[in-house]
């Protein structure tokens, strides 16, 4: 019996096996085998995650070292960026808050609000990691059929959600919360307890998720209407009361007395003692000004955090248990056998739409299209992402804005700008920048096709461009009528709609570019292609780029509205500021022109020498 | 050593298995015959844990796959459709860690793992990662990993699937010397003739149903139709014209 391959060097190594394995062949089956106690499963899998560990770092270290030194380096330069942001941030508001209560009772609502929403925001991420993580992956399929506690397998994928949803949080929670107590002179139990304090915190909102996942998963197949039916009401609720607390108040003129009590009330909502926000941001403030009995106090919630924090994976566990392989049964083998899916009323109309392209790219288009509409992991985050931002800009409206304020107007215009710009950037590293990687392992589809592999990649950049344009304009549309900027500048607006489509253009054509330069072929899971480092890259490339298309324009649009100089800039530019501005919108135009080309012509010299795998 | 009792299984408004009963002694080769779609699969999935029965019971070595389905699953090596194997573990470590789940002490998961590397003639790659593997190394990889724990029950689904001729030889060999040492051997096939080859009796599915248990022998005498082909016994039994029964 022979496989494949020398022979000569094949029977050295068989010789070493071969008494054990004759033997073994000719044998019966015995029984040396035992079913593994919940402590040996676990050191079972710490066992392979270690070895997954080694092996992916050997693996980086040996084969492309220099990627992994420049991962860390952006990581690094990222954090410190970051760390010198907020450290300037801090130290502005110490020097114009001169009355040290008023600021402390500032900074732990800010805290508040800003860990309430991470808790959020982090719940819903954990939820849909782990929903991924664990009905959507075939490791559970192998797992499943091991003889291995559910539990086991759900706290596993647990473990494996919270460090893909939290890393993010420390990585952007720790230059923050560094910066603080380094301005406030915070003595040296805060930095000690600081990482214990986030990680513990970070578990708390990752558990909810994952017992949300589970528990709509497990009831959804059954009882799909009324589940559906609830989480909308639930959603719905929570929706009505934010409104009602944004909206159920005058306007105010800002950055006054009254403005900032009001501020402080509606915020009470995220004062709610049992929420895990709380304990954290007062554990936080506690140690950096409560002195010795604040230490005590800040101990205390970091005993509640980490009770909860060890508490809450547990019952995860126990829900995994009771609930994995019956909802794993009915969800990832489908119960929607039954329903046939048609071509839609929008696919036929994009046909249409869509006639003066070549077939190729229209096919593509729509094909491409049509993923996007069935895949509710998408959408449903850029939805989330647009929401949030569409709240925050009818929040704005609510201010009291007067004429001497116009400058600070089309500057905080810019700076939503730019928050759309850098959420863009984050959805087409993460969804637009797979497309080919994921295309790529299906390529022997358009690879053998008779088709133009520029037009696929032409029909990818128009997909991306075409469904990132439209709401994007939308939303800094509602910001610019928010902060009243189409009574005041209306050449603001249509400067602002322009960059916007530069953003969306420059965007698109980066990720779809550089993912086709760099794919990653083997990994089937767009959020680890996205994670490795071609999307690192572009998300950092998107990022510079976004600044680099946003600030020249904004600077002198500032300068032309505003009463104030900046010291900081040669005086032409104070003097002129329409000539730089124009000059400088032009630029911007000059720098998508080449952020779009440069990546385009890379990627469609790498797709078209694409070989077959 | 497997019985499956009255076992039903619907997805929404398809019926995938209706009214399953049968049993497979120690030490025999069952195949499980049907064309796409016709409930094998689902058969399969229920019997490894993969899925749960609407109604009925299955059992293996005397567990129950739903209310005990580690003491189950502890008895079977399962050789899927599609197999999944770690990408960042060698073909050895990945039999290791099989090895460690079925809590095999670590001289016989070592003695184990050089049985199945020789026999299934894994040493020129074992050391490699596995994701640098074709599909026919994984495929082996997969066939080894079922085999290391000594199962009592191998469960396969679709086995021949990506293996070359010289490794079809070898696990048909396999097989069959597996089940005169007493491992119940349990798989579908689309290859009828595997099925004649090795197998002790066939079962016939056919929109869910089983339509015939028996051997290749027995249902030519029930066709009536001796010296025919099982190819031409399975289509008269899968035609539309054969009806299911009720």
């Amino acid at each position: 019996m022979q496989w494949h391959g020398d022979e000569a060097a094949r029977h050295s190594e068989l010789d070493r096996v071969s008494i054990a394995a004759a033997a073994a062949l000719n044998s019966p089956p015995t029984r040396c085998t035992r079913l593994l106690t919940r402590d040996d499963e676990a050191s079972v899998f710490s066992r392979l995650r270690r070895r997954i560990l080694r092996s992916v770092l050997r693996q980086l270290w040996q084969e492309s070292s220099l990627r992994a030194a420049l991962i860390t380096f952006l990581t690094i330069s990222f954090w410190l960026i970051m760390f010198v942001l907020f450290h300037e941030g801090f130290g502005l508001l110490r020097t114009a808050v001169t009355h040290p209560p008023t600021l402390a009772r500032a900074v732990h609502a800010v805290y508040n609000v800003f860990f309430l929403s991470l808790l959020l925001m982090l719940s819903v991420s954990a939820g849909i990691l782990y929903y991924a993580a664990i009905y959507k992956s075939p490791e559970v399929n192998l797992l499943l059929t091991l003889p291995v506690h559910a539990s086991r397998i759900a706290a596993e994928k647990f473990i494996e959600a919270t460090v893909l949803a939290c890393w993010g949080f420390v990585l952007l929670g720790s230059p923050l919360l560094v910066a603080y107590g380094m301005v406030n002179q915070t003595p040296w139990g805060y930095f000690a307890l600081l990482l214990p304090l986030l990680i513990s915190f970070a578990v708390i909102p990752s558990a909810i998720g994952a017992l949300a996942c589970l528990s709509l998963v497990a009831i959804a197949p059954r009882y799909r209407s009324a589940a559906v039916g609830v989480l909308g009401i639930c959603l719905l609720g929570v929706f009505l009361y934010l409104v009602w607390i944004v909206f159920g108040h005058g306007q105010q003129e800002p950055m006054t007395a009254l403005w900032l009590q009001t501020t402080l009330a509606r915020l009470r909502l995220a004062e709610q003692r049992v929420l895990p926000s709380w304990w954290l941001s007062t554990a936080l403030l506690e140690l950096a000004h409560g002195g010795p009995a604040g230490v005590f106090q800040a101990i205390g919630f970091q005993c509640v955090l980490l009770s909860n924090a060890l508490f809450l994976p547990r019952v995860v566990a126990l829900v995994g248990g009771l609930t994995l392989r019956r909802s794993y049964g009915q969800l990832s083998h489908g119960t929607n056998l039954s329903l046939p899916i048609r071509a839609g009323f929008i696919d036929r109309a994009l046909n249409q739409l869509l006639r003066p392209m070549s077939p190729t790219t229209r096919l593509v288009l729509i094909k491409d299209l049509r993923l996007f509409r069935r895949d509710p992991l998408q959408w449903s985050q850029f939805l989330l992402f647009f929401g949030l931002l569409s709240f925050y800009f009818v929040y704005v409206r609510r201010f009291d804005y007067g004429v001497q304020l116009t400058g600070w107007m089309t500057a905080i215009g810019f700076m939503n700008l730019g928050v759309v710009g850098l959420i863009l950037s984050t959805f087409t590293t993460r969804f637009v920048f797979p497309l080919i990687s994921v295309e790529g392992q299906r390529f022997w589809i358009l690879g053998t096709a008779p088709v133009n592999r520029r037009d696929i990649l032409w029909s990818k950049f128009i997909f991306a461009s075409s469904i990132t344009c439209l709401p994007c304009c939308l939303l800094v549309l509602l910001s610019d009528i928010a902060l009243q900027l189409w009574a005041r500048t209306p050449a603001m607006v249509v400067t602002h709609q322009l960059i916007c489509v530069l953003l969306s253009l420059g965007l698109s054509a980066m990720a779809v570019g550089l993912g086709a330069r760099l794919p990653n072929l083997r990994e089937p899971s767009p959020a680890k292609i996205a994670a490795g480092f071609g999307g690192t890259l572009t998300l950092i490339l998107s990022a510079v780029f976004v600044i680099a298309v946003i600030v020249p324009p904004a600077v002198p649009a500032y300068l032309m509205y505003s009463t104030s100089h900046l010291a900081v800039l040669p005086g032409s530019i104070s003097r002129t500021p329409e000539y730089w501005f124009v000059g400088a919108l032009a630029a911007s135009i000059g720098i998508t022109g080449l952020a779009a080309w440069l990546p385009m012509r890379m990627g469609f010299r790498a797709f078209t020498e694409m070989e077959l795998l | 050593m497997i019985r499956v009792e009255n076992v039903h299984k619907a997805y929404g408004r398809k019926i995938a298995v209706a009214d399953l009963s049968l049993e497979v002694r120690p030490g025999e080769v069952f195949a499980l015959l049907g064309a796409n779609g016709a409930g094998k699969t689902t058969t399969i999935k229920m019997l490894v844990g993969l899925l749960m029965p609407d109604a009925g019971q299955l059992s293996i070595g005397g567990f129950d796959v739903v209310r005990q389905t580690r003491e189950a699953s502890h008895l079977v090596g399962y050789v899927p459709d599609q197999p999944y194997l770690y990408d960042k573990l060698t073909g050895r470590e990945f039999l290791a860690f099989i090895a460690d789940m079925y809590g095999m002490p670590a001289d016989a998961a070592q003695q184990a793992l050089d049985e199945q590397i020789a026999r299934f003639e894994l040493h020129e790659f074992a050391d490699r990662l596995t994701e640098t593997y074709s599909h026919g190394m994984k495929q082996r990889v997969v066939f080894a990993a079922a085999f290391v724990h000594r199962p009592q029950v191998v469960i396969l689904d679709e086995p021949m699937v990506g293996l070359d001729p010289h490794s079809m030889r070898v696990v048909k060999d396999l097989l069959r010397q597996q089940a005169q040492l007493g491992t119940t051997i349990f798989m579908s096939t689309h290859i009828l003739s595997l099925a004649e080859e090795i197998a002790d009796r066939i079962g016939v599915f056919h929109d869910g149903r089983l339509q015939f248990v028996g051997t290749v022998d027995e249902l030519r005498r029930t066709r009536q139709r001796d010296g025919a082909s099982l190819e031409k016994l399975f289509l008269e039994l899968t035609s539309p014209a054969s009806s299911p029964r009720e």
